[in-house]
């Protein structure tokens, strides 16, 4: 009994001391930077916000009868404003010249990353900025603590605070002044309401914005849209508010991003420069004589009319930028900013109408905030509008009838929709077709960008705008020529708007006599959900809704009235339109399932008994019951799908699949268990139906504004049109060349650079596109860009017809080429060191580098990519579960005990590197010469490793994308863009409801977490075997194809052609940055990417991982002792490094043998020389050395000190040299190793110098005998043995 | 993409075309499987494709 007792004190003081432990992890954990900062508990909130609709049926007494009466109320926002940021970096705390502040002790002071803020705000008329902190006093009281304040934006830069992008400030924009707010921080207003005479009520709310582009001359903007998080008195009113997207405007430029496109035309016989011109300028074009006197130079209009369309028609001119072989190229989008209205409304485009908030001011006031999540912008006012929704068609057409009747127009303008007037991302460009003669124009002869759209013009809110003027008032029908041959027996819509260039609608009464023509956005509520139908080939519509609300038979076709030379500016806009409720009834179903799906594998696992009687009736009535409601709710879906296309497609099959299986599992539930695969297979075909759904891909050919009886165009050719254009087609696939296209025929590039790449032609394509745009008119060499497979590579060098340079070579593949002579060494070309420093971290820099036989160091490419793992998280399963994402490896054990007992896993890989590197250790010892893996922590790590898979079960092997999307495997840890890429195009369903952070990491004994992970690079290299004038363009291109200009847009490109899931993973820092990442991603990247172990590749590492993969094996099936099993491989691993080290003549070590220990031997041998030589002279430094060598691994009297000891006797001391660059603060690591490498270079020019690293060599390979070396050589061995031991000691004991 | 023209229900292109494509990635095996009797792997085009030889140089 009383030893019970005694048991039980000792567990409760046991229980007691895991917890002080635990507590101790969690507050260490805090502290550390390359953690990620968010708790779960804030993502659990931001998720739980409601829905739009949600809050309408809320505040239904607001919504059912808004107040409509009432002119729109502007309030200012250049003031009464208060910015907050939180400070994400260590701030070494400085006044505002720039001088560290000190505390009482005159300590410097310092506010750790997260553990202070600032805010901004206009005091009186003075900005201000002050720096805070949380503080506590001695009850335990929180209160803010001020720590410094500044008076000027120069005063914070100064004191390194922030950037001028990163702050709050007023500026000139276009002639208005604004508020700039950037793309981080939360901006807030206090309104006035009572002071304006608001009540309580309803209302649309507008904001006046400029995407800022540049600040101070530099080009701060990205290819993203401007987002926000709306809240309201510090609360998010619905979910939806949180992601506004403000589109920013884009214009089609010529290559110089300035200039207007303009049409060359060639002046023919019977005609004259002058009469083109004046004829040009008859139908309302800018013209101007071409330079060499023959040819006329038109301007693409803004404002297209009929006459300008005959001009074009009659002349035949193209606005669009041309290559030597006339083919068409796109033009270059750039960022033309103007100030612009955006009502708040839903970005994912469910709704079609604007949002209404119901506003209740506390006190007369309510509180606006902006939080910032990408790109900066300006901010003139808020607005509060009246809350309406479009009148319909029939509305719209009385008011006509009764003001001006339903005359008809007389005029017809065509839009060619490749010639956009703006649009609001780089993403919508010219497309080539050429599968149709009645395509506007058609010419089988050259590239011809004669569409516009496709899959590209597919995610809500992107639109395209078109400007022109009719000569003649009346009614007039819009017809559009299209394919939309992309979503399978489904419509896609688009929104039309349509706007007026008047301020507002008295200046236009004033300037029309009437109101009938003014638009300001949709015209009536069918116009918000136009409908595009689906069909192979190219067809032609009216504006319409599909539907027939006046039962003629016929689906309804709108018209619009529109007045004499008024301009008007016609934007379609891709929305989801009425094909909305079926998305959102495909989101809510699929949701039902998933989590019936996780129900279901929380009771039976993921690989459930086929034979056994889970009692799913009894112990999940509520799972089965909704899945039968999922399985009626599908058929709605299919039943809708099947009447609008008529037919049965694809997507109404997969409906019809998945309402079978779940019929079939609730009336027989023993078959879940045998049908649980379908069942998940079933689902993930949902949700790629979903995500189809949700894109909205359309063709676009032409535009035309005609009078209705005016007949229709045609959308197909008859049979002679289409059989004679099918015919030049193929005769001209005889003389396209597609291998020149792009190339611009400038004449004056007298160098040329041979490139391979062997990516996707994506990837080939925008390459080549920013380098015929870039790098060839800036650096006048022209690029010859191949696409070629992987393979090609070896035998192109072997046979001398390699390249000169090739993109994309992975980091092993380099060091083979290299060390076999097939790569060109850069480390000497111009700028290497700067660019290095500058862009590039050394985890990417290191696996490029290897020594050669002299012992030199060499740098073979600079790195193009780096991918490394990073640990994404379902934050709605841990927060149901209350799970916090995991910051160490105790905390996933943690999470995974939790996670275990609802019957799901955790997914790692088995890469024992990363507990390797978090331990301070290191993959290989003495340059490469033997692996550590033998060191203690390297065995510690590997059985860490190996634990993880045989003690806690973690599973082996998996397809991560699947087990993450359905839940199965909350937390996995994966290469980070691949799994990215893939979750944002295969798991559309889960969007929003994942993230990734930094990988757990190891507590180090000061508390803070080491979470480095490995990565692998791939390089662009240059091929050996160029003059020195072809390596100078080579290494041009790689520095600018490498260079942060060029990653930039290469990555930003990649994302506007392919969408999000093209996320690049750039090697190049400031790259990394400027990709359209978000806000909290790029933060979460980042703290990964600046914690990255640098591994080399030496020779023979091949070896490694294919043992210890056996060592793992042996562990993982036989249950054998990891530390054994790996042990019983270092001598084999060792012995291939060796012997591909001798392949490659570089030095060895027998086995057992460190470098420290040969160099100290070695030493030893030539000490014994000198000795004899001249005791007198040599023998107080040669005890010195034998005390220090004796005394090695204690370092009581360190080895480098004897060095420099024997050092001094030399001609040349370049010991105290290397010390000096060494110590040099001011020097940079990759500066330091530039210097220390010129002053080795310096030491060869010697008579003393001797390379140790050949002294055990084959004589024939450049080895010696020490009793060969005169007295100066032995000085030098000695000093350099006893140098590298020195080195080679420190990283054994290294931490 | 088209890569020729749409005759008879097949898309009749040269074999310069189809080089071209070959090497910019549309099909790496297609360079060696130019024998005027292979369809094009990796053609998302409904009709089967006929590629005509030209004479060489």
């Amino acid at each position: 009994m009383r030893d019970k007792k005694i048991t039980r004190i000792l567990c409760l003081f046991l229980a007691l001391l895991t917890l002080v432990s635990t507590a101790t992890v969690v507050v260490s954990a805090n502290g550390s930077d390359g953690v990620t900062d968010k708790s779960i508990e804030d993502y659990v909130s931001e998720l739980n916000t409601i829905s739009y609709d949600d809050y309408v049926r809320e505040y239904s007494a607001y919504f059912a009868n808004p107040d409509t009466d009432f002119d729109p109320i502007r309030f200012d926002t250049t003031e009464g404003w208060v910015f907050e940021a939180e400070g994400d970096k260590t701030l070494a705390l400085k006044d505002g010249e720039g001088n560290p502040v000190l505390d009482a002790e005159g300590e410097p002071i310092q506010l750790r990353s997260g553990a202070w803020w600032m805010e901004v705000e206009i005091d009186g008329n003075s900005w201000k900025l002050s720096v805070k902190e949380q503080l506590e006093d001695e009850d335990g009281e929180k209160y803010e603590n001020v720590c410094i304040t500044y008076n000027s934006i120069e005063e914070v830069e100064k004191a390194g605070v922030a950037e001028k992008s990163d702050l709050v400030f007023l500026a000139e924009y276009d002639g208005r002044t604004g508020l700039y707010t950037p793309g981080v921080g939360s901006i807030t207003w206090t309104l006035n309401l009572e002071e304006k005479g608001v009540d309580a009520g309803l209302y649309s709310i507008e904001l006046e914005y400029f995407p800022v582009v540049t600040l101070d001359g530099k080009t701060i903007a990205k290819s993203s849209s401007v987002e926000r998080e709306f809240y309201i008195n510090g609360k998010a009113p619905f979910a939806e508010a949180r992601a506004l997207t403000l589109a920013k405007i884009w214009s089609s430029k010529k290559p110089d991003g300035v200039s207007t496109i303009t049409a060359t035309y060639k002046v023919g016989k019977g005609e004259t420069v002058d009469q083109v011109i004046a004829a040009a300028k008859a139908a309302g074009l800018e013209a101007v004589p071409g330079k060499d006197g023959k040819t006329v130079e038109v301007e693409q209009p803004g404002i297209v009319t009929s006459a300008i369309n005959e001009f074009l028609a009659e002349y035949d001119l193209r606005f669009m930028i041309t290559d030597a072989d006339n083919n068409e190229l796109r033009p270059t989008m750039v960022q033309t900013p103007e100030w612009a209205t955006y009502t708040f409304h839903d970005s994912e485009g469910y709704y079609s109408t604007d949002f209404g908030f119901a506003l209740q001011p506390e006190n007369g006031t309510v509180s606006f905030s902006l939080d910032g999540v990408n790109e900066s912008m300006a901010i003139s006012a808020i607005i509060l509008k009246p809350y309406t929704t479009h009148r319909s068609y029939t509305d719209y057409l009385n008011m006509v009838k009764d003001t001006v009747g339903l005359k008809e127009g007389t005029d017809t303008v065509k839009l060619e929709s490749e010639y956009t007037f703006h649009t609001s991302t780089n993403v919508v460009y010219p497309i080539e077709d050429r599968t149709s003669p009645m395509t506007s124009p058609a010419d089988t002869s050259r590239m011809m960008l004669n569409t516009i759209g496709t899959e590209k013009w597919a995610t809500a809110g992107q639109w395209v705008e078109y400007r022109f003027e009719v000569d003649a008032a009346g009614m007039y029908e819009i017809y559009s020529r299209y394919r939309q041959s992309y979503l399978d027996g489904m419509y896609v819509c688009r929104s039309l708007q349509i706007f007026t260039e008047y301020e507002d609608e008295a200046a236009y009464k004033q300037a029309v006599g009437n109101t009938v023509g003014y638009y300001n956005g949709v015209p009536f509520a069918e116009a918000a959900e136009l409908r595009f139908d689906y069909g192979t080939g190219w067809q032609v519509t009216s504006l319409t809704n599909g539907e027939d609300a006046d039962n003629d038979g016929e689906v309804d076709t709108f018209s619009v009235y529109l007045e004499e030379g008024v301009t008007y500016t016609v934007r379609l806009e891709v929305t989801l339109g009425s094909m909305s409720k079926q998305v959102q009834k495909i989101e809510s179903i699929l949701n039902s399932l998933n989590e019936d799906y996780l129900s279901i594998i929380k009771l039976t696992g993921t690989t459930p008994d086929d034979y056994r009687d889970y009692k799913f009736t009894t112990l999940m009535p509520l799972t089965l019951w909704d899945m039968y409601d999922q399985a009626e709710a599908l058929g709605e879906v299919s039943t809708f799908l099947k009447e609008t296309a008529e037919v049965a497609s694809t997507y109404s099959g997969t409906c019809d699949k998945l309402q079978n299986l779940l019929i079939k599992l609730v009336d027989d539930p023993d078959s879940i268990a045998k049908n649980l695969d379908n069942f998940k297979s079933y689902v993930g075909n949902l949700g790629t139906f979903l995500s189809d759904a949700k894109t909205q891909p359309l063709q676009l050919d032409y535009l035309t504004v005609q009078p209705a009886s005016v007949s229709a165009p045609k959308a197909e050719g008859n049979f002679f049109q289409t059989f004679w254009h099918e015919c030049m087609s193929f005769i001209q696939s005889f003389r396209r060349d597609y291998n020149s296209m792009g190339a611009m025929d400038d004449g004056e590039s007298t160098q040329s650079v041979n490139v391979w790449l062997a990516y996707g032609r994506d990837q080939s394509q925008v390459i080549r596109n920013l380098s015929t745009n870039e790098f060839t008119p800036d650096s006048n060499i022209a690029v010859d860009l191949k696409l070629v497979t992987g393979s090609t590579l070896l035998p192109s060098i072997l046979a001398g017809m390699g390249p000169d340079v090739y993109l994309g070579l992975a980091d092993a593949t380099v060091i083979n080429y290299a060390i076999r002579g097939a790569l060109q060494n850069v480390e000497n070309m111009e700028n290497f060191h700067e660019i290095v420093d500058a862009c590039f971290t050394r985890a990417a820099m290191l696996q490029l580098e290897i020594s050669d036989s002299e012992g030199v160091i060499h740098t073979y490419g600079l790195p193009e990519t780096q991918t490394f793992q990073m640990m994404f998280v379902r934050l709605d399963i841990l927060g149901e579960l209350g799970i916090e994402i995991p910051k160490t490896w105790d905390d996933l054990h943690k999470a995974q005990s939790k996670l275990e007992s609802n019957n799901m896993e955790i997914g790692i890989t088995t890469s024992y590197k990363p507990f390797l590197y978090q331990a301070g250790g290191d993959l290989y010892a003495d340059d490469g010469m033997r692996i550590n893996l033998d060191s203690q922590e390297g065995l510690a790590a590997f059985e860490k490793m190996c634990n993880m898979f045989t003690q806690y079960s973690f599973p082996y092997k998996y397809d991560p994308a699947n087990r993450f999307r359905t839940g199965e495997y909350p937390i996995i840890l994966a290469s980070y863009t691949d799994l990215y890429n893939k979750l944002k195009v295969f798991a559309t369903e889960i969007e929003g409801l994942w993230t990734f952070v930094p990988i757990p990491g190891t507590i180090q004994a000061d508390g803070s977490i080491n979470n480095t992970a490995d990565c692998t690079i791939a390089a662009v290299v240059m091929i050996s075997g160029q003059d020195e004038e072809q390596m100078g363009a080579s290494w041009k291109f790689m520095q600018w194809y490498t260079g942060a200009e060029a990653q930039s847009r290469y990555a930003n490109e990649m994302v506007a052609i392919i969408g999000d899931s093209a996320k690049h993973p750039t090697a190049n820092r400031e790259a990394l940055m400027n990709m359209p990442w978000t806000r909290d991603e790029y933060k979460e990247v980042s703290k990964q990417f600046e914690n990255l172990a640098a591994i080399p590749n030496y020779p023979g590492s091949y070896y490694i991982d294919r043992h210890t993969n056996f060592a793992f094996l042996a562990a993982y099936n036989r249950n054998e002792d990891p530390t054994t099993e790996l042990l019983s491989y270092i001598n084999t691993i060792n012995n291939e490094i060796t012997r591909k080290r001798e392949e490659f003549k570089l030095e060895t070590l027998e086995i057992g043998q460190t470098l420290a220990s040969k160099r100290m031997d070695q030493a030893m041998v030539a000490m014994d020389l000198l000795s004899e030589i001249n005791n007198a002279k040599y023998g107080a430094a040669i005890e010195e050395a034998l005390y220090a060598i004796a005394n090695a691994d204690k370092k009581i009297l360190p080895l480098d000190e004897a060095s420099a000891t024997f050092a001094a006797f030399l001609e040349y001391d370049y010991v105290s040299d290397l010390n000096a660059v060494e110590n040099d603060e001011n020097l940079s690591n990759v500066m330091k190793t530039a210097k220390m490498a010129e002053i080795i270079e310096k030491v060869k020019t010697y008579a003393f110098f001797k390379n140790v690293t050949k002294q055990t060599a084959e004589r024939k390979n450049g080895g010696y005998t020490i009793d060969s070396l005169n007295e100066q050589q032995l000085v030098y061995f000695v000093t350099e043995c006893l140098r590298n031991a020195a080195d080679a000691q420190a990283t054994y004991t290294k931490k | 993409m088209q890569v020729g023209g749409n005759l008879f229900g097949c898309v009749w292109t040269s074999v310069r075309t189809l080089q071209a494509f070959a090497e910019r990635g549309s099909s790496p095996e297609l360079a060696d499987s130019l024998d005027g009797r292979s369809f094009l792997p990796g053609y998302t085009g409904s009709a089967p494709i006929i590629i005509c030889r030209r004479k060489s140089k």
